[in-house]
C-alpha cells in the first residue's frame, strides 16, 4: 500500500516566459502583433479600435454601430454577409468594451484569405441599413424587458451607475428613450470619425497562411485613416469619490443579489499588482476567503467573488454575490468582517504562499498557447503596457510581504469609502 | 489527429494518457459514469449534490481545493444526466499533486453531517439562482416532465425541486458512493506535458490500491414510444412569451445523433441559418430562437425554443416553426447548406481540441462512449451525413405525434 499520508512533493513555477511576439507596421500605418502556432490549422485575428463606449457621444452608438457592421457592405447584404461566413465555416464577432471596438475572426487556415476579406468588408464599408437597424432595436428593447427581471443585472447596473455616475459612458446602461433615439446618421459618422480615422492594432495567433503579411496589406490598402498611430488616451477619469448604500426592489425575488466596490486607480498605478493580490485573497479564487467563509462555512451563496476590473482610465474593486433572502444580513456582515480582518491582521504566511503559488499557477495556465498569449499581450498593449509589465507582475506576486498587503488593505479598504448595492426583496 | 494511449488497471480503473510538449500545464480529469439518470426518482438531484461533497475533504487530504492551490492548479467540476466530471489544470510539474488528491477522494472521501448541511444549503442557492430566480428558469422542468414518462431524463440534473436536495441524508450519500465511486466506474485521464510511460506509472502508483466495488446493476426504466403530441401551458412572471418543443431523437451511440445534429444547425446554427433569417429577420415574430440535440447517452431530445416578439401570440410562432420543419423535410435540401453546416462543425470541432482541457474531458467523454480513439473520427462522421439522410430523419422525428409542445406565458 502506498504511504498516502505523504504527499508528492511540491515543486515551484519559477519560469514564466512570455511566447516572444512578432511585429510589423503595416503600410496604413495599423500594428500587427503576431504569435504563430504550427500545431493545429486553425487561426484567429482580431482588430481592434480606440472607439468603445467612452467614444461615443450619445449613448449607445458605439454598441449598436458595432452590432450593425455586419447587417450589410456595399456588396453585400446581411444575409449574403451571414452565409458567406458560416460557408467558410468561420466566426466573426464585433463587439465593444467601455474603450475599444473589435472585430474579432476564426477560422481554418485555409480559408484565411476569404476570411479576411469579409473582415474587411464589414470593417471598412458598412452601409447600416435601416431596415436592419429597426429590427436591432427592437430585439434591444425586448431582451431590455428580460434583463430587469434579473436581479443580477438590476443590482450591478446600479452599482455602475452609482459608481461612475449616469452620465458617465463607463457608468450608464440604456433605457427605452436611449434606443429608440438611436439614429442611422448616429452610426455612420460614429464609424467614420472612430473606425475609419484611426489605424488599428492587429492581433493574430495561431497557424497564418505563408501569404498573410501580403493579404493584410492588400486588405489595408486604399485605407488611409488620418492618424498616424492608433492612439491610447491614458488620463484618469474623473469620478465621483463617494461610499455609500443602495437598493433596487424586486418582487418575489427569492435571492438578493449584492453588489458592492469602490474606484481605485488608473492601470499603471504603482499599486496595482499588490492590490490584485489583495483581492485574490479576498476573493478572487476557490480558496479565498469570501469563498470559504460565506459559500464553504456559512452555505450563504453558490458563489462570491471579488475582482478588479480594468478600464484603460480607471480601475475599480468589485465584488458580488447572489444569496438567499434570508441570508441577506447574516452574509453582508460577513463580508465586512473579513474586510476588517484584512485591514487589521497580517495574512498568515502559509496562506500567502497558497495564494502566491495559485497565481503563479494561473499565469503559467494564462499565457499557455498562442491563442491565450495573445490575449494577455492585446490587454498590456491596450493599457499602454508591454512585456516588461508582465514580469514585473510575476516578480510582485513573488515578493509580496504581509506587511505590504495590511498596508494595501488600509489604503483601499476603508468600509466607509465603499459603494453597497443591493437588488432583491428586502 | 489526437495521439494517446490507454490502459486498464487491474482494479478495472481505464486509465488514457495524452503528451503534449509545447505545454507547460497539465490537465487531469475524471470522469464517474454516473449522473442524474442513474438517481431515485424520490431522490432527484442527487449525483449532483454528491459533486459537490466530493469538494469536502478526504482521509489523507482534508481541504482538496487547497491542498491544489497551493500546487499551482486549479479545478472545478459537472454533472450532467449521464456523468460527472472532474477536472484539475496544474503545472505539469506538479501532476502528482493532482492524482494524489483524486485518488484519495476516489478511496476515502470524507463524508459528514458538517459537509452534507453546508452543501445542501449551496446547492439550494444554486437552485435559486439559475432555475427559481430566473426568467423561465423553470422550463425545463416542465418540458422534460412533458417528453419524458418513466425514463429519468425526465428530471433535470439539479433535481426535481428544493425539498428533494433538503432531504438528502448521509446514509444516501455513503450508498450512493460506494455504488457509483469505485476505479471501474470512471475514467482516468492525464494530457499535457507529461510522457505517456511517466503518465501510467504515476496513475498505477496512487490508483493500483483502491479496491473496486462490484457494480450493482442498475435498470433504468426504458421509455415508451410516444404515440400523439403532448401540451401543455405554464404561466409565469415573464416579460415575453416562449415557446418550446421537444422531439425524441435516439441516444449519442446512435448514427442518428450526427444527422439530428446537423438539422439543427441547419435550423440555427449562425446567422445565416433558416430560423433566424426567416422566423427572427423576415417575419420578425421572435426575439431569438435556437435548436439544439442534448447529446443524451439514452434516447434524447432534438429541442427548439424561442422568445416571441411582444404582440405575436404562441400559437403564431408555433405555427411557423411547424412550417419551417415542413420544408426541411419536403424540400430537398441544397448541396451547399449541408457543406455549410459541416464546415462549421469541423472548425468547431478543430478549434475546441486546442484546449488542453477540452482535451482531457473529450478523451474521457469518448471512452464512456466505447472508444477513444472516436475523438479522431467525429469530422469525418459528420462529413459522411448524407441529404436524404436530414430528409427521412426530419421526417421520422420532427412530427407532431412525437412532440412535446411547451408554451410559457406571461401571467396577464
Amino acid at each position: 500500500m502506498i504511504d498516502r499520508s505523504r504527499k508528492p512533493e511540491i515543486k515551484k513555477v519559477s519560469r514564466i516566459k512570455l511566447l516572444p511576439l512578432e511585429e510589423a507596421q503595416l503600410n496604413n500605418a495599423s500594428l500587427l502583433h503576431f504569435l504563430p502556432d504550427t500545431l493545429y490549422d486553425v487561426f484567429q485575428i482580431e482588430w481592434v479600435f480606440p472607439a468603445g463606449k467612452w467614444f461615443e457621444s450619445k449613448k449607445g452608438v458605439a454598441g449598436f454601430t458595432a452590432r450593425m457592421m455586419r447587417e450589410g457592405s456595399k456588396k453585400h447584404n446581411a444575409l449574403q454577409l451571414a452565409t458567406m461566413i458560416d460557408e467558410l465555416g468561420a466566426e466573426i464577432d464585433i463587439s465593444i468594451s467601455s474603450d475599444y471596438l473589435s472585430i474579432k475572426a476564426m477560422g481554418i487556415t485555409r480559408q484565411f484569405d476569404p476570411i479576411l476579406n469579409i473582415v474587411a468588408e464589414m470593417l471598412y464599408e458598412p452601409v447600416f441599413p435601416e431596415d436592419e437597424l429597426q429590427l436591432k432595436k427592437k430585439i434591444s428593447l425586448q431582451q431590455l424587458l428580460v434583463n430587469r427581471e434579473k436581479v443580477e443585472y438590476l443590482a450591478s447596473r446600479k452599482f455602475m451607475e452609482t459608481l461612475y455616475g449616469n452620465t458617465h459612458p463607463y457608468g450608464y446602461k440604456l433605457d427605452e428613450q436611449d434606443i429608440e433615439a438611436i439614429q442611422r446618421d448616429d452610426l455612420l459618422s460614429f464609424h467614420r470619425q472612430k473606425v475609419l480615422a484611426s489605424p488599428a492594432w492587429i492581433f493574430l495567433s495561431g497557424k497564418a497562411p505563408e501569404n498573410y503579411l501580403q493579404t493584410l496589406e492588400s486588405m489595408l490598402s486604399g485605407i488611409n485613416p488620418e492618424h498616424k498611430t492608433p492612439v491610447i488616451d491614458l488620463r484618469e477619469t474623473e469620478h465621483l469619490e463617494k461610499g455609500g448604500k443602495a437598493f433596487v426592489p424586486k418582487k418575489e425575488a427569492q435571492q438578493n443579489a449584492i453588489r458592492m466596490g469602490r474606484h481605485l486607480f488608473a492601470p499603471s498605478h504603482p499599486d496595482s499588482d499588490r492590490m490584485k493580490i489583495l483581492i485574490t485573497i479576498l476573493g478572487g479564487y476557490f480558496g479565498s476567503r469570501l469563498m470559504s467563509k460565506i459559500r464553504e462555512e456559512k452555505g450563504y451563496t453558490y458563489g462570491i467573488y471579488s475582482s478588479m476590473q480594468s478600464h484603460v482610465h480607471g480601475s475599480f474593486l468589485y465584488l458580488a454575490t447572489e444569496v438567499g433572502r434570508q441570508y441577506l444580513e447574516p452574509a453582508l456582515k460577513d463580508i465586512y468582517h473579513e474586510i476588517e480582518v484584512l485591514r487589521s491582521e497580517a495574512v498568515p504566511a502559509d496562506e500567502l504562499n497558497l495564494v502566491q503559488n495559485y497565481m503563479l499557477g494561473s499565469a503559467l495556465n494564462a499565457i499557455d498557447g498562442p491563442h491565450k498569449a495573445i490575449g494577455l499581450y492585446k490587454n498590456l498593449i491596450l493599457r499602454g503596457k508591454g512585456p516588461q509589465d508582465f514580469e514585473k507582475y510575476i516578480h510582485t506576486v513573488q515578493n509580496i510581504s504581509a506587511a505590504e498587503l495590511l498596508t494595501m488593505a488600509e489604503k483601499y479598504l476603508d468600509p466607509s469609502r465603499l459603494l453597497e448595492v443591493i437588488a432583491g426583496e428586502k | 489527429m489526437i495521439e494517446f494511449a490507454r490502459k486498464t488497471l487491474e482494479n478495472g480503473l481505464t486509465v488514457i494518457s495524452s503528451c503534449d510538449p509545447s505545454t507547460p500545464m497539465a490537465v487531469v480529469n475524471v470522469l464517474y459514469k454516473v449522473g442524474a439518470r442513474n438517481e431515485d426518482p424520490k431522490k432527484t438531484g442527487f449525483a449532483h449534490l454528491f459533486e459537490h461533497l466530493m469538494f469536502g475533504g478526504s482521509m489523507h487530504a482534508p481541504r482538496f481545493d487547497r491542498e491544489l492551490e497551493i500546487a499551482g492548479g486549479s479545478n472545478n467540476a459537472f454533472t450532467n444526466n449521464d456523468l460527472t466530471n472532474y477536472y484539475d489544470v496544474i503545472p505539469a510539474q506538479n501532476i502528482e499533486t493532482a492524482l494524489w488528491l483524486e485518488s484519495d477522494r476516489m478511496a476515502f472521501l470524507d463524508i459528514n453531517k458538517r459537509s452534507l448541511e453546508v452543501q445542501r444549503s449551496v446547492v439550494s442557492e444554486e437552485f435559486k439562482e439559475n432555475y427559481l430566480n430566473q426568467p423561465y428558469g423553470q422550463a425545463w422542468h416542465h418540458l422534460r416532465a412533458l417528453a419524458y414518462r418513466v425514463h429519468p431524463y425526465r428530471w433535470p440534473t439539479i433535481g426535481l425541486s428544493l425539498k428533494h436536495i433538503e432531504e438528502a441524508t448521509l446514509e444516501d450519500v455513503r450508498d450512493f458512493y460506494r455504488r457509483f465511486y469505485h476505479p471501474s466506474n470512471a475514467i482516468l485521464t492525464l494530457c499535457g506535458n507529461i510522457k505517456n510511460e511517466e503518465a501510467f506509472s504515476l496513475a498505477q502508483k496512487w490508483f493500483a490500491d483502491i479496491a473496486d466495488t462490484a457494480a450493482t446493476e442498475m435498470k433504468i426504466p426504458e421509455e415508451p414510444l410516444q404515440k400523439e403530441a403532448r401540451r401543455k401551458v405554464v404561466e409565469d412572471n415573464v416579460p415575453l412569451d416562449a415557446v418550446y418543443i421537444a422531439f425524441h431523437i435516439g441516444g449519442r451511440n446512435d448514427p442518428s445523433y450526427y444527422v439530428n445534429n446537423l438539422l439543427t444547425d441547419i435550423l440555427s446554427n449562425g446567422s445565416s441559418s433558416r430560423l433566424y433569417t426567416r422566423l427572427v429577420k423576415e417575419k420578425q415574430l421572435f426575439n431569438s430562437i435556437s435548436a439544439w440535440v442534448d447529446g443524451a447517452l439514452d434516447p434524447g431530445l432534438l429541442t427548439i425554443s424561442g422568445r416571441l416578439n411582444q404582440g405575436i401570440s404562441p400559437e403564431k410562432g408555433e405555427e411557423a416553426i411547424w412550417h419551417e420543419l415542413s420544408l426541411l423535410q419536403n424540400e430537398s435540401i441544397k448541396e451547399r447548406e449541408l457543406e455549410k453546416v459541416q464546415n462549421k462543425v469541423e472548425f468547431e470541432i478543430t478549434s475546441n481540441m486546442i484546449s488542453l482541457m477540452h482535451r482531457g474531458f473529450a478523451l474521457s467523454y469518448y471512452e464512456m462512449l466505447g472508444d477513444a480513439a472516436q475523438i479522431n473520427h467525429e469530422i469525418e462522421k459528420y462529413r459522411n451525413v448524407t441529404i436524404s439522410e436530414l430528409m427521412k430523419e426530419a421526417r421520422a422525428r420532427l412530427i407532431p405525434g412525437n412532440s412535446s409542445v411547451l408554451y410559457y406565458k406571461r401571467k396577464q
